[in-house]
């Protein structure tokens, strides 16, 4: 007897159930996908339990025809293909014809549809004239009930009562109800922010956990869920087909949950994208930190294939590395241009109302008196615009009543004697006043506040950047020892020595062997001051053979079209073997915390900073500076 | 304790101690000076216990005894006041200070706490010539090296034999070398490390009329007292701390195979290697140095900053040659040079520059590799 027999189709309809729906996020997320395909501009998802119990959309899209009601929950039946050409040109969120037959499987589903009474089908016959009707259907553990009439508004409605009921292994694999109610809430937000246009509810065990009204802009979704204080972070950029929302460097979070990429306004994951990312935040975050990114492409459907598995959460691209690559280049660019010097969040400064007067009384005189600070908070920007040109000539202080309030005056002197041939050019240049405290930090005054610059940081970012200027020149300073510094290594240091040596080289440290297992060294960096050369090398030899760069020497093999792409974007053709080289030296070779500095020291390190070109995170990521403004002071101190 | 002594005197004593007290330190003792007075002198003394000092000035003590004050408000009491005699007298650890319009209380120490400061044994002590010392000290100690990690070459490495005085600092980059005939009577050649710190506060106190100075060598000190003399009328008595570690053997690194030569005006020199580094940068110092048919060119670039060509003329008629190096290196030890000519010998672009004055003082600078 045959043991091979084919399985009847409810059965087959369980099984791929298990592959599409698994939780009640996903019997969520088909019901949404359902309800955007069909048009609809309303969304109402109510769940009981967290959806175990009960779930319940309400759209008002554009319903199903009486005729096609008894078809819904048959596996492969859908408006929204019809040929094989089809597939790859897909512009609905469905297509498999999978998401309600596998649903009228597992549970005990209820479907009520009224057609939407469109414009050309006024003249309907006699017997149907005026709105269509609405019809309702069930199916009950893959039961098909008969179609029967019943009332109900325009658009579809779909409930899911018992999820899982007749398959209790993956009823078993359930989380409690609140951690399938954060699903049901993540799944939802994702559609919220793809689609801001659409009136999206929420309603859990009858109370509104989501009210979101229609936006234009996506950041008043955005505000919503992540609140003001990451949104104001968010800066925007957009090319072509891509716009991002991505947060200041500053800003950074634990996990990569606040990443949130939409292809077509459909959510994805993406490990290219996810890559391109982390890749345009290299440095500029530190480790295990992550940003807040939200991507949306827009890309013709020939150019990637969301086939790749029924929950259609990966996507395959035909051109991935371009993708990719435009992604990096978009993010790098604004990041690198931008000035991130974080500033203190003094947002809990104690109200002023809070001297014990009635709120009415005080409001008065201080918001009269608010008003004015106001007003000449405004000015300051007249006295200090962008264009400054330093030496050339600034341009003459008008004698405005803000001069009275806000005291500019010694200011404005210092600033005119300050504006000598150096400063031309830099961006944030008008420097007045700097000290270091601690030894270990530089306070400097600018126009619109204080720096707090940690002194190693940003001069290990300074000494990288002009490092790997050289090194791109090709052009290391290397500075000749009167006598070679001996260094002896471990047995297993010097076995790495004729692979790690060409980077020595590279990076200006000449070694030659100099007997048993100790190397000399015969030339080193120009920028190699005051750094313990043995230590140093002994650490080079350790990065050399961790795991991580190991591994990144590895992945520079395999993907050197990204690495180069890396290159275009950045604008260095570095082997990222050496980066983390060359962000060991510039650390060994910068001052340390604990350093005393002289002022002219102090001088030069700003000088440097207000250069353009650098970021004001160290090379590991960390903050190098921080920005207290006066608005912020004048805010603290009660005076605004 | 109750003295009085001049004022001018006693100000000056503070002039040359006060720079030896700590200004922060872990022991805030140091941060007194110790008064101790005797029949008719009295011994001002400070250390930061690797150097220290220990000044005698004439005073008229009416009560012996030993204070310790606090240096600043001592020192500024002193500058202040224009009178040529001043008063001190102590009660317990507390100080009455007495000028024309001024009357001060001040607290301070208990002098139990103050270290033991040591003493100079004469007898153990040799004789060297001083003329010349001062000259030594600072043609050699700014190529010392600041960097702690190879911590021999912080200090000037000291040789005295019976008939030489040699005097070598190095950073590992650049050496200096200077040579003095004199005659010692040594007992056996000595070979130390003297911290910059200790050889700064010795080269201030020698002054010009000194003839000799006394020294005591013991493992890890050095104790040298300059005697009295013009306008001292009691010898200074200093020690300093020792730097253990192994100097580099400099006669081997100084080369004997330099083959091109040419000889130097320093002014002239000193102006164009100034403004040639004008272009250069805090971490990114080099200058290509090129020497023609009579004619020497320096030559820097820096990229954000710019370039600089100056060039100067010498007598040259060897092979056409060009060496790239730190400027700073020789823009320091033109500081230090008095003679209004010095030359200069190369030999290739690796090998190091080597300044010569006569026969006495060389300096090695070795070049960079970089192509400006």
């Amino acid at each position: 007897m045959s043991q091979l027999k084919t399985l009847p189709s409810l059965l087959i309809n369980k099984i791929a159930a298990g592959e599409v729906i698994d939780r009640p996020a996903s019997v969520v997320k088909e019901l949404i996908e359902n309800a955007l395909d069909s048009g609809a501009s309303q969304i109402e998802v109510t769940v009981a339990e967290g959806g175990k119990k009960f779930i319940r959309l309400t759209d008002n899209g554009m319903g199903l025809s009486q005729a096609d009601l008894p078809l819904v929950f048959l596996s492969h039946t859908t408006s929204k293909i019809s040929t094989e050409d089809d597939l790859t040109g897909i512009r609905t969120f469905g297509f498999r014809g999978e998401a309600l037959a596998s649903l009228g499987a597992v549970s005990q589903a209820r479907l009520i549809s009224k057609l939407k009474n469109q414009p050309g089908q006024a003249g309907l016959p006699a017997g149907q004239a005026g709105a269509p009707e609405a019809y309702v259907i069930e199916m009950k553990g893959g039961q098909l009930g008969p179609c029967q009439p019943a009332a109900a508004p325009e658009g579809t409605t779909v409930e899911i009562n018992n999820l899982f009921f007749n398959t209790p292994a993956r009823r078993k694999f359930l989380k409690s109800n609140a951690v399938e109610m954060g699903h049901v809430t993540e799944m939802v937000t994702r559609f919220a922010i793809a689609h801001p246009n659409v009136q999206f509810r929420l309603i859990n065990n009858k109370k509104h956990v989501l009210d979101l009204l229609p936006v234009t802009d996506v950041k008043e979704r955005l505000r919503h869920f992540f609140g003001d204080d990451l949104v104001n972070q968010l800066l925007f950029v957009e090319e072509g087909d891509v716009q991002a929302y991505i947060s200041n460097p500053i800003l950074t979070k634990p996990t990569t949950r606040w990443q949130f990429f939409f292809l077509n306004q459909r959510f994805i994951r993406d490990r290219m994208i996810a890559r391109a990312v982390r890749q345009a935040y290299a440095e500029l975050i530190p480790n295990g930190r992550y940003p807040a990114v939200f991507l949306f492409i827009k890309t013709p459907p020939e150019e990637y294939d969301v086939n790749v598995h029924p929950t259609k959460l990966e996507v395959r691209f035909r051109h991935a590395w371009q993708v990719h690559d435009e992604i990096l280049s978009l993010i790098r660019k604004k990041l690198l241009a931008s000035d991130f010097v974080p500033q203190a969040p003094i947002g809990s400064a104690p109200e002023i109302a809070s001297f014990g007067l009635p709120a009415g009384q005080a409001g008065q005189p201080i918001g009269a008196r608010q008003a004015l600070v106001d007003f000449f908070a405004n000015r300051p920007p007249e006295m200090f615009p962008s264009s400054l040109p330093g030496g050339s000539g600034a341009p003459p202080i008008q004698a405005s009543p803000g001069t009275i309030f806000t005291r500019p005056g010694p200011v404005t002197q210092t600033e005119t004697a300050n504006a000598g041939p150096d400063q031309i050019g830099a961006g944030q240049s008008v420097r007045f006043s700097a000290f270091q405290i601690h030894q270990s930090y530089i306070i400097s005054e600018v126009p619109d506040g204080v720096l707090i610059i940690d002194q190693h940081a940003l001069h290990e970012r300074i000494l990288t950047h002009k490092f790997k200027e050289q090194m791109r020149a090709a052009n290391v300073y290397r500075q000749k020892l009167l006598v070679p510094v001996l260094v002896e290594l471990e047995p297993k240091e010097y076995d790495l020595l004729s692979e790690i040596r060409p980077y020595l080289e590279k990076l200006g440290l000449e070694v030659a062997e100099f007997g048993q297992q100790t190397i000399s060294l015969q030339a080193i960096p120009q920028i190699l001051t005051n750094a313990n050369l043995p230590e140093l090398i002994h650490e080079l030899f350790n990065n050399f053979s961790s795991d991580e760069f190991k591994n990144r020497s590895a992945s520079k093999k395999s993907k050197s079209e990204c690495e180069i792409a890396d290159d275009q974007v950045t604008g260095e053709e570095f082997d990222p073997l050496l980066d983390d080289l060359i962000n060991l030296l510039a650390c060994k070779a910068a001052v340390k915390a604990g350093d005393a500095l002289a002022p002219e020291e102090i001088q030069a390190l700003l000088k440097q900073h207000a250069a353009p070109a650098y970021t004001t995170t160290c090379p590991h990521g960390r903050p190098a500076v921080f920005k207290l403004t006066l608005d912020e002071l004048k805010k603290y101190f009660q005076r605004k | 304790m109750k003295i009085t002594c001049e004022r001018a005197q006693l100000q000056e004593a503070f002039q040359i101690i006060n720079p030896i007290i700590p200004t922060r330190s872990t022991i805030p003792i140091l941060q007194n000076i110790k008064i101790i007075a005797e029949k008719q002198t009295i011994f001002l003394i400070g250390t930061d216990l690797e150097i220290g000092l220990r000044y005698e000035i004439p005073a008229e003590v009416k009560e012996t005894g030993t204070i310790i004050l606090p240096t600043q408000r001592l020192g500024a009491i002193l500058r202040e006041s224009t009178d040529e005699k001043i008063n001190i007298e102590s009660d317990g650890h507390i100080a009455r200070i007495k000028t024309k319009i001024g009357y001060f209380k001040i607290l301070g120490a208990d002098p139990v706490d103050y270290p033991d400061f040591p003493e100079f044994d004469t007898k153990k002590a040799f004789e060297i010539e001083a003329s010349g010392l001062k000259e030594m000290i600072r043609k050699t100690i700014f190529a010392t090296s600041g960097e702690i990690t190879r911590y021999a070459l912080t200090g000037v490495l000291l040789e005295i034999t019976k008939k030489e005085l040699r005097m070598v600092g190095s950073d590992g980059k650049r050496l200096a070398f200077i040579k003095k005939k004199s005659e010692q009577n040594v007992p056996q050649n000595i070979k130390v490390i003297a911290p910059p710190k200790g050889l700064i506060l010795l080269e201030r106190i020698i002054q010009d009329k000194d003839k000799k100075i006394l020294i005591t060598l013991e493992e890890t000190q050095l104790k040298i007292q300059v005697p009295a003399g013009g306008s001292r009328k009691h010898p200074i008595f200093l020690f300093s701390g020792l730097i253990e570690g192994n100097f580099p053997d400099y006669a081997n690194v100084i080369p004997s195979d330099s083959d091109k030569k040419v000889e130097i005006p320093t002014a002239e020199f000193a102006a164009a290697i100034r403004q040639a580094a004008l272009v250069t940068t805090d971490k990114f110092k080099a200058t290509k140095m090129i020497l023609e048919k009579n004619t020497l060119t320096f030559f820097s670039r820096t990229q954000d900053v710019g370039e600089a060509q100056v060039k100067m003329k010498v007598s040259y008629d060897q092979k056409p040659f060009e060496i790239v190096f730190n400027p700073d290196f020789l823009i320091d030890v033109l500081r230090v040079i008095d003679e209004p000519k010095f030359t200069l010998e190369f030999k290739d672009k690796t090998s190091p520059i080597v300044l010569k004055i006569g026969r006495n003082y060389v300096y090695l600078i070795m070049p960079l590799t970089v192509d400006v």
